[in-house]
């Protein structure tokens, strides 16, 4: 075996590591612009474990899989994203409701748990447990996100950095799926994106402003 | 409807159960919608809900043992069943079917949703929808279980008791066309039910014949219901197409000019209080005939019960007479009580036809109810094991026919034979002109009896006289009697206040922000992650 397969081997754990640094600094960052920076990082590291993924399975569609994700998370979004705050004109602040100390707390607490949550089933299956730990992680930091901030674009990007979660944890357990399926998720992520994007230009010019904890009409 | 009666698993069952509740809200709210109406049917809704509830319960209670839905695997699983399990299914499916056939006090939804629901609707909920409802009774009661110890019959006896005498009871107060039909659909029911009782009462102290006697008795005077209570409704359907209303007090007079509408109606009445010829009767006179067969079993608590029955269900069909002889002289004789009355024109061709046809079948199972009769002694022979074909059915079968050519043999003698009739006024107390005013109207009608039976009705009397200073020159009186009777509040006020503050205690959680229902979802998320952490 040479160089580069072990390499490859250890991309899918060891990027884990990555993964867990962008999360923690996702529920500290204070502006709207270092958060959709740091999605942007995460979805290079899992085009990273994308094509690392192809590599050792010699799967040719996990590449163009990559190229996908690479086109869509890292430029495509993050681009569409700062266009959004541009034309929104709103403070960059994303109005955290728990102070950052707090949210690092919160956060290595979702780190504990998922590696907890996936243990017992990472020694059953071959499936390497930190990414699998770091995919749960993701989905939880983003549920976090959604939970804890007030602008509603943060919303929006911890739907993002959850969507993310999902896509690894699929990745991890089933190695790679089939094109079409993936090509349907992008599709759906695109669709999604736009209508939030609509939706916040409505609520900015419905509300005159951005944050969700003042939208509280909808009640019986 | 179909769908429940064709299933053959409880899944499809259920869904069919379901189904029709959704679909007969929609149905009864298409005649436009209002605060009062959308009311009325969230109060069948919910009735309904429960009911099914009730009925979904005691489906699953099954399943432990019988491992599969289906019918077969049930009613070979409820053999081996501990009897604690049985009880509860047999008062859960009671409860339930009770629900959804309006027996008192589950009833209360039936003089809310009539109203307010097209004629035809009606015709069909009344008609067919109560029916499936006794059907899974049946199902339950004889097909799955196979009968149960005795008590469980005297309770369906005493709930038909109680829901006959207070339907019809109730049915002779109102004065809305369509309220009174819906009470008499609970009467029915109650008539039903005291059948179905009887029958398991004697399955109970193995009497294979006479329960399969009164079975037959109880499921013919369903399919009587069904067609006598839906010509009925359609006949009110007609009225109201004609007078746009359906208040009694409003109507009179429309024999003269809805002939058809009225003859089939009289049919409908005859059937409903049971006079002979008609097909009430049949099923009415079987189910005495069971009553009184009752002082033949040698059990002694069932042979005081059963014929004490006889004078209930005698005092609910003379009562049930009452009330048509009523609905029908203040509605078809007599004067018009308003301008819409008296312009009332004849209903088209196709009503016509369908109550013709319903009126039809009614004199047909009167007058020949051999057809009818043998099916249902064999499908009674299916569900209750060991069971003849009772001499009852057979001997009434057999005399019918014949006391049918008797009565049209010397009505037409009669009619032959007439003499000519002498024509004079009415007597109007020397008072030169009769005006509408001064007949009976529906609830002077009712009078008599509801004043005999004032403490069913606990009526709330206000006499108010205009104007008030001078009591003895009075420019108008009014009068007031609301009936009172508050078992509704005493039996639901208790689930209703302990839902609602449940609700509100609830409403709490829900606090219209996104963030808080994120929480909940990310919490959710949490928890069974450490649920699957701690577990294995």
């Amino acid at each position: 075996m040479g160089l580069v397969e072990i390499a490859t081997g250890k991309v899918l754990s060891s990027f884990s590591v990555f993964l867990f640094l962008t999360i923690l600094l996702l529920v500290v960052a204070r502006r709207i612009s270092t958060a959709i920076l740091l999605f942007s990082a995460q979805s290079a590291i899992i085009t990273a474990e994308v094509l690392a993924t192809g590599f050792r399975e010699r799967l040719a569609e996990a590449y163009v899989v990559g190229a996908l994700v690479f086109l869509i998370k890292v430029v495509l979004i993050p681009r569409a994203f700062f266009r959004l705050v541009d034309r929104l004109k709103t403070p960059r602040d994303v109005k955290a409701s728990t102070t950052p100390t707090q949210s690092v707390f919160i956060a290595a607490a979702m780190i504990y748990l998922s590696y907890a949550a996936v243990h017992s089933y990472g020694q059953s299956v071959r499936v390497p447990e930190d990414a699998l730990a770091a995919a749960v992680a993701l989905i939880l930091t983003g549920a976090f996100l959604m939970v804890s901030r007030n602008k509603a674009l943060m919303q929006m990007l911890g739907l993002l950095v959850l969507e993310n979660g999902i896509y690894l944890a699929a990745l991890t357990t089933t190695y790679g799926m089939p094109l079409v399926i993936e090509i349907g998720i992008f599709f759906d992520i695109l669709i999604g994106l736009l209508l939030m994007g609509i939706f916040t230009f409505r609520i900015r010019d419905t509300f005159d402003h951005l944050d969700v904890s003042k939208l509280r009409r909808l009640r019986g | 409807m179909i769908v429940v009666v064709t299933a053959s698993t409880g899944f499809a069952f259920l869904v069919g159960w379901e189904l029709m509740t959704l679909v007969s809200a929609g149905l009864i709210l298409m005649e436009g919608d209002s605060t009062e109406r959308r009311h009325n049917v969230f109060i069948y809704l919910m009735m309904m809900h429960a009911g099914a509830a009730a009925v979904v319960a005691s489906f699953f209670l099954f399943l432990p043992y019988s491992h599969s839905l289906d019918f077969a695997s049930i009613r070979t699983a409820s053999a081996s069943m501990p009897a604690g399990i049985r009880t509860l299914i047999f008062l859960l499916a009671f409860v339930g079917f009770g629900t959804k056939a309006g027996i008192i006090p589950l009833h209360l939804w039936l003089p809310r949703a009539h109203p307010i629901a097209p004629s035809p609707v009606s015709a069909l909920m009344s008609g067919v929808m109560l029916k499936t409802a006794v059907y899974g009774f049946v199902r339950f009661a004889f097909d799955f279980l196979g009968g149960g110890p005795s008590w469980s019959g005297y309770v369906v006896l005493l709930a038909g008791a109680v829901s006959g005498l207070l339907g019809v009871l109730y049915a002779i107060a109102e004065h809305d066309l369509k309220r009174l039909l819906a009470y008499h659909s609970v009467e029915n029911i109650g008539i039903i039910y005291l059948g179905l009782g009887t029958s398991l009462v004697f399955l109970a102290h193995q009497a294979p014949v006479l329960a399969a006697l009164a079975l037959i008795a109880a499921l013919l005077h369903t399919f009587n219901h069904a067609l006598f209570k839906s010509l009925l409704f359609l006949g009110a359907g007609a009225i109201s197409n004609a007078t746009h209303t359906v208040d009694l007090e409003e109507l009179g007079g429309l024999q003269r000019r809805m002939p058809v509408t009225g003859a089939t109606f009289l049919i409908a009445c005859c059937s409903i209080v049971g006079l002979p010829l008609f097909n009430g009767f049949i099923s009415e006179w079987l189910t005495f005939r069971s009553f009184l067969a009752g002082s033949l079993l040698t059990n002694t608590k069932a042979q005081i019960v059963l014929p004490l029955m006889v004078g209930v269900l005698a005092l609910i069909g003379g009562l049930a007479a009452a009330c048509f002889v009523k609905v029908f002289g203040v509605a078809f004789l007599g004067r018009p009580h308003s301008k819409e009355a008296e312009h009332a024109e004849e209903a088209p061709l196709a009503m016509r036809a369908g109550m013709g046809l319903l009126a039809a079948a009614c004199l047909w199972i009167g007058i020949l109810p051999g057809f009818f009769l043998r099916p249902l002694a064999s499908l009674a022979q299916v569900l209750v094991p060991g069971a003849g074909v009772p001499e009852e059915t057979l001997s009434i079968a057999r005399i019918i026919p014949w006391v049918a050519v008797f009565v049209l043999g010397v009505g037409g003698a009669a009619a032959l034979l007439k003499h000519r009739r002498k024509m004079v006024r009415t007597w109007a107390c020397g008072l030169p002109e009769l005006s509408s005013r001064m007949q009976y109207t529906s609830t002077a009608f009712s009078k008599p009896i509801r004043f005999v039976f004032s403490t069913v009705y606990k009526p709330d009397r206000k006499v108010e006289s205009l104007p008030a200073d001078q009591p003895y020159f009075p420019a108008t009186i009014s009068y007031r009697s609301v009936r009172t009777t508050s078992y509704e509040k005493a039996l639901y006020r208790p689930f209703v206040d302990l839902i609602l503050s449940a609700a509100h205690q609830l409403r709490r959680m829900q606090t219209g922000n996104i963030q808080v229902y994120l929480l909940y979802i990310f919490l959710t998320l949490v928890s069974l992650l450490m649920f699957l952490r701690f577990q294995g």
